[in-house]
Protein backbone atom coordinates (compact mmCIF):
# COMPACT_ATOMS: atom_id res chain seq x y z
CA UNK A 1 0.00 0.00 0.00
CA UNK A 2 1.36 2.83 -1.14
CA UNK A 3 2.13 5.68 1.87
CA UNK A 4 -0.19 9.05 2.04
CA UNK A 5 1.75 12.68 0.63
CA UNK A 6 0.96 15.24 2.60
CA UNK A 7 2.43 18.54 1.82
CA UNK A 8 2.97 21.29 3.89
CA UNK A 9 2.08 25.14 3.20
CA UNK A 10 5.32 27.46 4.70
CA UNK A 11 2.79 28.66 7.90
CA UNK A 12 2.52 24.87 9.34
CA UNK A 13 5.86 24.50 8.90
CA UNK A 14 7.38 27.55 10.75
CA UNK A 15 5.57 27.01 13.60
CA UNK A 16 6.91 23.54 13.62
CA UNK A 17 10.39 24.53 14.00
CA UNK A 18 10.49 27.10 16.05
CA UNK A 19 11.09 27.15 19.44
CA UNK A 20 10.44 30.59 20.52
CA UNK A 21 6.91 31.06 22.20
CA UNK A 22 4.64 33.34 23.57
CA UNK A 23 1.65 32.68 25.64
CA UNK A 24 -0.72 33.18 23.28
CA UNK A 25 0.94 30.96 20.58
CA UNK A 26 1.10 27.86 23.05
CA UNK A 27 -2.64 26.48 22.04
CA UNK A 28 -1.38 26.65 18.37
CA UNK A 29 1.91 24.90 18.72
CA UNK A 30 0.52 21.98 21.19
CA UNK A 31 -2.54 21.53 18.23
CA UNK A 32 0.28 21.55 15.55
CA UNK A 33 2.98 19.29 17.31
CA UNK A 34 -0.22 16.57 18.01
CA UNK A 35 -0.73 16.83 14.83
CA UNK A 36 2.77 15.70 13.75
CA UNK A 37 2.84 13.31 16.26
CA UNK A 38 -0.32 11.62 14.46
CA UNK A 39 1.54 11.97 10.79
CA UNK A 40 4.46 10.24 12.08
CA UNK A 41 2.47 7.55 14.02
CA UNK A 42 1.29 6.60 10.89
CA UNK A 43 4.07 6.68 8.48
CA UNK A 44 3.22 9.57 6.19
CA UNK A 45 5.36 10.84 3.41
CA UNK A 46 5.78 14.51 3.58
CA UNK A 47 6.47 16.86 0.36
CA UNK A 48 8.10 20.10 0.66
CA UNK A 49 7.48 22.34 -2.73
CA UNK A 50 9.46 24.56 -3.45
CA UNK A 51 8.01 27.88 -3.36
CA UNK A 52 7.25 26.58 0.26
CA UNK A 53 11.21 26.28 0.73
CA UNK A 54 11.83 29.10 -1.09
CA UNK A 55 9.76 31.22 1.69
CA UNK A 56 11.12 29.60 4.13
CA UNK A 57 15.02 30.42 3.42
CA UNK A 58 14.37 33.60 3.46
CA UNK A 59 14.51 34.11 6.95
CA UNK A 60 17.89 33.30 6.54
CA UNK A 61 20.21 36.64 6.88
CA UNK A 62 23.75 37.48 4.65
CA UNK A 63 25.84 36.35 8.31
CA UNK A 64 28.34 33.66 7.91
CA UNK A 65 26.62 31.94 10.84
CA UNK A 66 23.04 32.09 8.71
CA UNK A 67 24.73 31.02 5.77
CA UNK A 68 26.15 28.04 7.65
CA UNK A 69 23.22 27.31 8.91
CA UNK A 70 21.48 27.27 5.79
CA UNK A 71 23.77 24.56 3.89
CA UNK A 72 23.40 22.29 6.67
CA UNK A 73 19.71 22.59 6.58
CA UNK A 74 19.24 22.43 2.88
CA UNK A 75 21.79 19.19 3.16
CA UNK A 76 19.47 17.67 5.96
CA UNK A 77 16.44 17.94 3.84
CA UNK A 78 17.78 16.94 0.52
CA UNK A 79 18.74 13.76 2.29
CA UNK A 80 15.89 13.25 4.46
CA UNK A 81 12.63 14.94 2.97
CA UNK A 82 10.67 14.94 -0.39
CA UNK A 83 11.27 18.56 -2.88
CA UNK A 84 9.76 18.79 -5.57
CA UNK A 85 10.71 21.37 -7.95
CA UNK A 86 8.65 23.74 -9.72
CA UNK A 87 8.71 22.77 -13.06
CA UNK A 88 7.23 22.77 -16.71
CA UNK A 89 4.59 20.37 -15.69
CA UNK A 90 4.00 22.26 -12.09
CA UNK A 91 3.80 25.28 -14.75
CA UNK A 92 1.39 24.08 -16.66
CA UNK A 93 -1.00 22.90 -13.90
CA UNK A 94 -0.44 26.64 -12.00
CA UNK A 95 -1.19 28.39 -14.76
CA UNK A 96 -4.57 26.17 -15.35
CA UNK A 97 -5.77 26.79 -11.75
CA UNK A 98 -4.61 30.41 -11.92
CA UNK A 99 -6.67 30.72 -14.78
CA UNK A 100 -9.55 29.21 -13.18
CA UNK A 101 -9.48 31.14 -9.91
CA UNK A 102 -8.74 34.66 -11.56
CA UNK A 103 -11.63 34.90 -14.47
CA UNK A 104 -12.72 31.04 -15.03
CA UNK A 105 -15.23 28.82 -13.56
CA UNK A 106 -13.76 28.61 -9.69
CA UNK A 107 -13.62 32.54 -9.81
CA UNK A 108 -12.23 34.04 -6.22
CA UNK A 109 -13.08 37.39 -5.32
CA UNK A 110 -10.65 39.60 -6.21
CA UNK A 111 -11.41 41.78 -2.97
CA UNK A 112 -10.63 38.55 -1.05
CA UNK A 113 -7.68 37.33 -2.53
CA UNK A 114 -5.05 39.40 -3.87
CA UNK A 115 -3.51 38.39 -6.87
CA UNK A 116 0.07 37.88 -5.65
CA UNK A 117 -1.28 35.83 -2.94
CA UNK A 118 -3.12 33.52 -5.50
CA UNK A 119 -0.17 33.08 -7.94
CA UNK A 120 1.32 31.72 -4.65
CA UNK A 121 -1.26 29.38 -3.89
CA UNK A 122 -1.76 28.16 -7.26
CA UNK A 123 2.04 27.67 -7.86
CA UNK A 124 1.88 25.28 -4.53
CA UNK A 125 -1.21 23.90 -5.07
CA UNK A 126 -0.06 22.72 -8.48
CA UNK A 127 3.36 21.22 -7.26
CA UNK A 128 0.97 19.30 -4.64
CA UNK A 129 -1.10 18.42 -7.32
CA UNK A 130 1.76 16.76 -9.76
CA UNK A 131 3.32 15.13 -6.62
CA UNK A 132 0.08 13.54 -6.43
CA UNK A 133 0.07 14.57 -3.03
CA UNK A 134 -3.11 13.20 -1.01
CA UNK A 135 -3.73 16.66 1.45
CA UNK A 136 -1.76 19.59 1.83
CA UNK A 137 -2.44 21.62 5.21
CA UNK A 138 -1.75 25.06 5.55
CA UNK A 139 -3.48 27.40 8.54
CA UNK A 140 -4.04 30.06 5.30
CA UNK A 141 -7.95 30.58 5.21
CA UNK A 142 -7.90 32.24 2.02
CA UNK A 143 -5.83 29.43 0.67
CA UNK A 144 -7.92 26.64 2.05
CA UNK A 145 -11.06 28.15 -0.14
CA UNK A 146 -9.52 29.15 -3.52
CA UNK A 147 -8.32 25.06 -2.97
CA UNK A 148 -11.82 24.35 -2.35
CA UNK A 149 -13.35 25.74 -5.36
CA UNK A 150 -10.87 23.79 -7.59
CA UNK A 151 -11.44 20.57 -5.70
CA UNK A 152 -15.59 21.17 -5.76
CA UNK A 153 -14.69 21.72 -9.30
CA UNK A 154 -12.98 18.53 -9.67
CA UNK A 155 -9.89 20.34 -11.23
CA UNK A 156 -7.84 19.46 -8.11
CA UNK A 157 -7.63 16.21 -6.11
CA UNK A 158 -5.71 17.80 -3.52
CA UNK A 159 -7.56 18.25 -0.04
CA UNK A 160 -6.29 21.37 1.33
CA UNK A 161 -7.37 21.79 4.83
CA UNK A 162 -5.82 23.66 8.13
CA UNK A 163 -4.46 21.91 10.77
CA UNK A 164 -7.38 19.27 12.43
CA UNK A 165 -8.71 20.43 16.15
CA UNK A 166 -8.63 16.86 17.01
CA UNK A 167 -6.11 14.57 15.04
CA UNK A 168 -7.93 11.54 15.86
CA UNK A 169 -11.40 12.47 14.43
CA UNK A 170 -9.27 12.17 11.28
CA UNK A 171 -7.89 8.69 12.07
CA UNK A 172 -9.92 6.37 10.14
CA UNK A 173 -8.55 8.10 7.31
CA UNK A 174 -5.07 6.34 7.37
CA UNK A 175 -6.59 3.14 8.05
CA UNK B 1 -24.26 -9.82 -16.44
CA UNK B 2 -23.14 -6.97 -18.50
CA UNK B 3 -20.02 -7.30 -20.78
CA UNK B 4 -17.85 -4.38 -22.29
CA UNK B 5 -15.97 -4.54 -25.40
CA UNK B 6 -14.06 -2.01 -28.00
CA UNK B 7 -13.48 -2.72 -31.70
CA UNK B 8 -10.77 -1.51 -33.87
CA UNK B 9 -13.11 -1.49 -37.03
CA UNK B 10 -9.77 -1.13 -39.76
CA UNK B 11 -6.78 -2.13 -38.38
CA UNK B 12 -4.51 -4.75 -39.83
CA UNK B 13 -4.42 -7.29 -37.63
CA UNK B 14 -0.22 -8.00 -38.22
CA UNK B 15 0.17 -4.51 -37.19
CA UNK B 16 -1.14 -4.34 -33.63
CA UNK B 17 2.25 -5.25 -31.27
CA UNK B 18 1.27 -7.74 -28.43
CA UNK B 19 3.10 -5.82 -26.32
CA UNK B 20 0.62 -2.84 -27.24
CA UNK B 21 -2.50 -4.72 -27.03
CA UNK B 22 -1.57 -6.42 -23.39
CA UNK B 23 -1.40 -2.25 -22.26
CA UNK B 24 -4.39 -1.30 -23.50
CA UNK B 25 -6.05 -4.48 -21.42
CA UNK B 26 -4.63 -3.36 -18.29
CA UNK B 27 -5.30 0.24 -18.40
CA UNK B 28 -8.90 -1.17 -18.83
CA UNK B 29 -8.65 -2.26 -15.92
CA UNK B 30 -6.82 -0.36 -13.85
CA UNK B 31 -9.20 2.95 -15.66
CA UNK B 32 -12.50 1.09 -14.10
CA UNK B 33 -10.92 0.41 -10.36
CA UNK B 34 -9.74 4.06 -10.57
CA UNK B 35 -13.51 5.25 -11.39
CA UNK B 36 -15.15 2.72 -8.70
CA UNK B 37 -12.83 4.49 -5.72
CA UNK B 38 -12.97 7.96 -7.36
CA UNK B 39 -16.99 7.50 -7.11
CA UNK B 40 -16.87 4.71 -3.67
CA UNK B 41 -13.82 6.76 -2.04
CA UNK B 42 -12.82 2.50 -1.93
CA UNK B 43 -11.36 -0.16 -4.15
CA UNK B 44 -13.24 -2.80 -5.17
CA UNK B 45 -14.12 -5.83 -2.80
CA UNK B 46 -11.82 -9.47 -4.02
CA UNK B 47 -14.72 -10.40 -6.00
CA UNK B 48 -15.11 -6.89 -8.29
CA UNK B 49 -12.63 -8.18 -11.32
CA UNK B 50 -12.50 -6.93 -14.66
CA UNK B 51 -11.30 -9.98 -16.40
CA UNK B 52 -10.56 -10.54 -20.53
CA UNK B 53 -13.27 -12.42 -21.94
CA UNK B 54 -11.96 -12.89 -25.50
CA UNK B 55 -9.80 -11.57 -28.21
CA UNK B 56 -11.58 -12.04 -32.05
CA UNK B 57 -11.69 -10.88 -35.49
CA UNK B 58 -7.48 -11.42 -35.10
CA UNK B 59 -7.33 -8.92 -32.18
CA UNK B 60 -9.53 -6.28 -33.54
CA UNK B 61 -12.40 -6.50 -31.48
CA UNK B 62 -11.56 -7.29 -27.29
CA UNK B 63 -14.44 -8.42 -24.63
CA UNK B 64 -14.48 -7.65 -21.45
CA UNK B 65 -16.04 -9.65 -18.53
CA UNK B 66 -17.17 -7.02 -16.09
CA UNK B 67 -18.26 -7.82 -12.29
CA UNK B 68 -21.57 -6.63 -11.32
CA UNK B 69 -19.81 -4.33 -8.87
CA UNK B 70 -18.33 -3.08 -11.48
CA UNK B 71 -20.85 -2.74 -14.26
CA UNK B 72 -22.01 1.39 -13.87
CA UNK B 73 -18.24 2.49 -14.18
CA UNK B 74 -17.48 -0.15 -16.58
CA UNK B 75 -20.29 1.61 -19.01
CA UNK B 76 -19.09 5.15 -18.32
CA UNK B 77 -15.13 3.75 -19.09
CA UNK B 78 -16.39 1.89 -22.04
CA UNK B 79 -18.38 4.39 -24.01
CA UNK B 80 -15.07 6.16 -25.03
CA UNK B 81 -15.38 10.11 -24.91
CA UNK B 82 -14.57 12.01 -28.07
CA UNK B 83 -10.72 13.43 -27.65
CA UNK B 84 -12.40 17.35 -27.91
CA UNK B 85 -14.77 16.37 -24.73
CA UNK B 86 -13.25 17.87 -21.42
CA UNK B 87 -11.82 14.82 -20.16
CA UNK B 88 -10.13 16.27 -16.92
CA UNK B 89 -12.85 17.53 -15.25
CA UNK B 90 -14.55 14.32 -15.60
CA UNK B 91 -12.29 11.30 -15.72
CA UNK B 92 -9.33 10.02 -13.37
CA UNK B 93 -6.08 10.13 -14.86
CA UNK B 94 -5.75 6.82 -15.26
CA UNK B 95 -9.10 6.74 -17.66
CA UNK B 96 -7.31 9.43 -19.67
CA UNK B 97 -4.52 7.44 -19.50
CA UNK B 98 -6.52 4.33 -21.47
CA UNK B 99 -8.58 7.09 -23.48
CA UNK B 100 -4.55 8.28 -24.74
CA UNK B 101 -3.66 4.57 -25.50
CA UNK B 102 -6.53 3.92 -27.39
CA UNK B 103 -6.85 7.47 -29.19
CA UNK B 104 -2.92 6.38 -30.36
CA UNK B 105 -4.41 3.07 -31.77
CA UNK B 106 -6.64 4.77 -33.29
CA UNK B 107 -4.22 7.67 -35.03
CA UNK B 108 -1.11 5.39 -35.53
CA UNK B 109 -3.30 2.80 -37.52
CA UNK B 110 -5.86 5.22 -39.10
CA UNK B 111 -8.81 3.40 -37.62
CA UNK B 112 -12.23 4.52 -36.12
CA UNK B 113 -12.89 2.36 -32.79
CA UNK B 114 -16.47 1.52 -31.64
CA UNK B 115 -17.01 0.58 -28.10
CA UNK B 116 -20.45 -1.94 -27.41
CA UNK B 117 -21.86 -3.35 -24.19
CA UNK B 118 -22.99 -6.96 -25.03
CA UNK B 119 -24.96 -9.61 -23.05
CA UNK B 120 -23.37 -12.50 -21.67
CA UNK B 121 -26.30 -14.99 -22.42
CA UNK B 122 -26.43 -14.14 -26.30
CA UNK B 123 -22.84 -12.56 -27.28
CA UNK B 124 -23.79 -11.90 -30.56
CA UNK B 125 -26.33 -8.97 -29.30
CA UNK B 126 -24.25 -5.82 -29.08
CA UNK B 127 -25.30 -1.83 -28.26
CA UNK B 128 -22.91 0.39 -29.65
CA UNK B 129 -21.52 2.59 -26.86
CA UNK B 130 -19.78 4.98 -28.61
CA UNK B 131 -17.47 5.69 -31.94
CA UNK B 132 -14.63 7.62 -32.58
CA UNK B 133 -13.21 8.63 -35.74
CA UNK B 134 -9.76 9.02 -37.10
CA UNK B 135 -11.10 12.71 -37.93
CA UNK B 136 -12.38 13.14 -34.33
CA UNK B 137 -8.27 11.72 -33.03
CA UNK B 138 -6.93 14.13 -35.54
CA UNK B 139 -7.75 16.75 -33.81
CA UNK B 140 -6.33 16.40 -30.46
CA UNK B 141 -2.94 18.87 -29.44
CA UNK B 142 -0.44 17.23 -27.79
CA UNK B 143 3.16 19.17 -26.53
CA UNK B 144 6.85 17.20 -25.73
CA UNK B 145 8.55 18.69 -23.59
CA UNK B 146 12.12 18.05 -21.78
CA UNK B 147 13.26 19.07 -18.64
CA UNK B 148 15.32 17.87 -15.93
CA UNK B 149 13.65 16.31 -12.97
CA UNK B 150 13.63 14.38 -9.83
CA UNK B 151 11.98 11.43 -8.62
CA UNK B 152 11.45 9.99 -5.16
CA UNK B 153 10.74 6.10 -5.33
CA UNK B 154 12.32 2.25 -5.06
CA UNK B 155 14.84 0.53 -7.72
CA UNK B 156 12.96 -2.32 -8.74
CA UNK B 157 15.06 -3.87 -11.67
CA UNK B 158 18.60 -2.88 -12.88
CA UNK B 159 20.48 -4.00 -16.04
CA UNK B 160 19.22 -6.06 -19.13
CA UNK B 161 20.95 -6.11 -22.86
CA UNK B 162 20.48 -1.94 -22.43
CA UNK B 163 21.49 -0.50 -19.04
CA UNK B 164 17.98 0.31 -17.75
CA UNK B 165 16.99 1.07 -13.78
CA UNK B 166 13.55 0.75 -12.77
CA UNK B 167 11.97 3.01 -10.40
CA UNK B 168 8.58 2.40 -9.05
CA UNK B 169 7.14 5.55 -7.47
CA UNK B 170 5.48 5.81 -4.31
CA UNK B 171 1.87 5.29 -6.27
CA UNK B 172 3.29 2.17 -7.48
CA UNK B 173 3.69 3.36 -11.30
CA UNK B 174 7.06 1.83 -12.71
CA UNK B 175 9.42 4.03 -14.90
CA UNK B 176 12.17 2.18 -17.12
CA UNK B 177 14.93 4.72 -16.74
CA UNK B 178 17.76 4.74 -19.33
CA UNK B 179 21.06 4.89 -17.28
CA UNK B 180 24.91 5.01 -18.21
CA UNK B 181 26.65 1.54 -17.38
CA UNK B 182 28.43 3.07 -14.08
CA UNK B 183 24.74 4.39 -13.07
CA UNK B 184 23.44 1.36 -13.70
CA UNK B 185 25.77 -0.74 -11.87
CA UNK B 186 25.52 1.71 -9.06
CA UNK B 187 21.79 1.39 -8.90
CA UNK B 188 22.08 -2.41 -8.16
CA UNK B 189 23.90 -1.67 -5.09
CA UNK B 190 20.40 -0.09 -4.39
CA UNK B 191 17.88 -2.71 -5.34
CA UNK B 192 15.14 -2.30 -3.47
CA UNK B 193 15.71 0.35 -1.83
CA UNK B 194 14.69 4.05 -1.97
CA UNK B 195 16.09 6.78 -3.89
CA UNK B 196 16.23 9.85 -5.24
CA UNK B 197 17.11 10.53 -8.88
CA UNK B 198 17.78 13.51 -11.31
CA UNK B 199 17.39 13.49 -14.71
CA UNK B 200 16.20 14.55 -18.31
CA UNK B 201 12.29 13.75 -18.75
CA UNK B 202 10.67 13.63 -21.87
CA UNK B 203 7.08 14.43 -21.06
CA UNK B 204 4.41 14.46 -23.13
CA UNK B 205 1.15 16.94 -22.52
CA UNK B 206 -1.92 16.00 -24.09
CA UNK B 207 -5.78 16.24 -22.91
CA UNK B 208 -4.97 17.62 -19.62
CA UNK B 209 -3.19 15.30 -18.71
CA UNK B 210 0.84 14.42 -18.69
CA UNK B 211 3.17 11.68 -19.00
CA UNK B 212 7.23 11.05 -18.25
CA UNK B 213 7.45 8.86 -21.64
CA UNK B 214 10.96 8.91 -21.43
CA UNK B 215 13.54 9.46 -18.33
CA UNK B 216 17.48 9.47 -19.06
CA UNK B 217 19.02 9.54 -15.12
CA UNK B 218 21.88 11.38 -14.98
CA UNK B 219 22.20 10.57 -10.80
CA UNK B 220 20.87 8.57 -8.23
CA UNK B 221 21.10 8.74 -4.68
CA UNK B 222 20.00 6.26 -1.39
CA UNK B 223 17.13 8.20 -0.29
CA UNK B 224 16.75 7.82 3.36
CA UNK B 225 12.77 9.34 4.23
CA UNK B 226 12.51 9.58 7.95
CA UNK B 227 9.32 10.09 10.22
CA UNK B 228 8.29 14.10 10.07
CA UNK B 229 8.88 13.96 14.09
CA UNK B 230 12.56 12.86 13.41
CA UNK B 231 12.79 15.14 10.34
CA UNK B 232 11.57 18.37 12.38
CA UNK B 233 14.04 17.36 15.23
CA UNK B 234 17.35 16.82 12.69
CA UNK B 235 16.14 20.35 10.88
CA UNK B 236 15.88 22.67 14.04
CA UNK B 237 18.85 23.34 14.93
CA UNK B 238 19.83 25.01 11.66
CA UNK B 239 16.67 27.22 11.41
CA UNK B 240 14.93 27.69 14.94
CA UNK B 241 17.23 30.62 15.74
CA UNK B 242 16.65 32.18 12.17
CA UNK B 243 12.61 31.85 12.82
CA UNK B 244 12.64 32.89 16.60
CA UNK B 245 14.31 36.00 15.60
CA UNK B 246 10.33 36.96 13.76
CA UNK B 247 7.89 38.25 16.13
CA UNK B 248 4.68 37.04 14.24
CA UNK B 249 5.60 34.26 11.80
CA UNK B 250 1.96 34.26 10.31
CA UNK B 251 2.18 37.57 9.53
CA UNK B 252 5.80 37.21 7.80
CA UNK B 253 4.88 35.42 5.57
CA UNK B 254 1.79 36.69 4.60
CA UNK B 255 3.37 39.67 4.22
CA UNK B 256 5.79 37.59 1.40
CA UNK B 257 2.99 36.91 -0.92
CA UNK B 258 1.03 40.06 -0.63
CA UNK B 259 0.91 42.24 -3.66
CA UNK B 260 3.28 45.20 -2.86
CA UNK B 261 1.65 48.26 -4.13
Amino acid sequence: MSKKKIVLDTNVLSWALRDKLKESDRPKKIKAEKYFKHLSDNNVSIVLPAVVLFELLSVYSDTDSDQRDKIQFMDTLSRHCQVTDFDDESAVVAAEYFNLTHSGACRDDSAEREKSKRKTDTMILAQAACEKADELITNDRGFIKLAGKLYEARKCKVTVTDIPEDPQIDIEEFM
Amino acid sequence: MDGYGMRFLSISPKELSASKLGELIKQYEIAIRSEYKESTGSKPEDGGIVALDSIEDNCVTLRFFVAALLVTVGARVTRIPKPNQCLTERYTSASRRLYEQIYSIGSSYNTPIESFRFSQGDQSKTEVLSVVSPEDISQIATARLKSIKKLYGKVVSVGGLDPKIKIQLADGETISCNATIELTQKAAGYLYESVKVTGLAKTCYSLGTSSVTEFTIHCIDKFEELSIMDLFARLKPNISDQLDRIDDLDEYFMDIREDTE
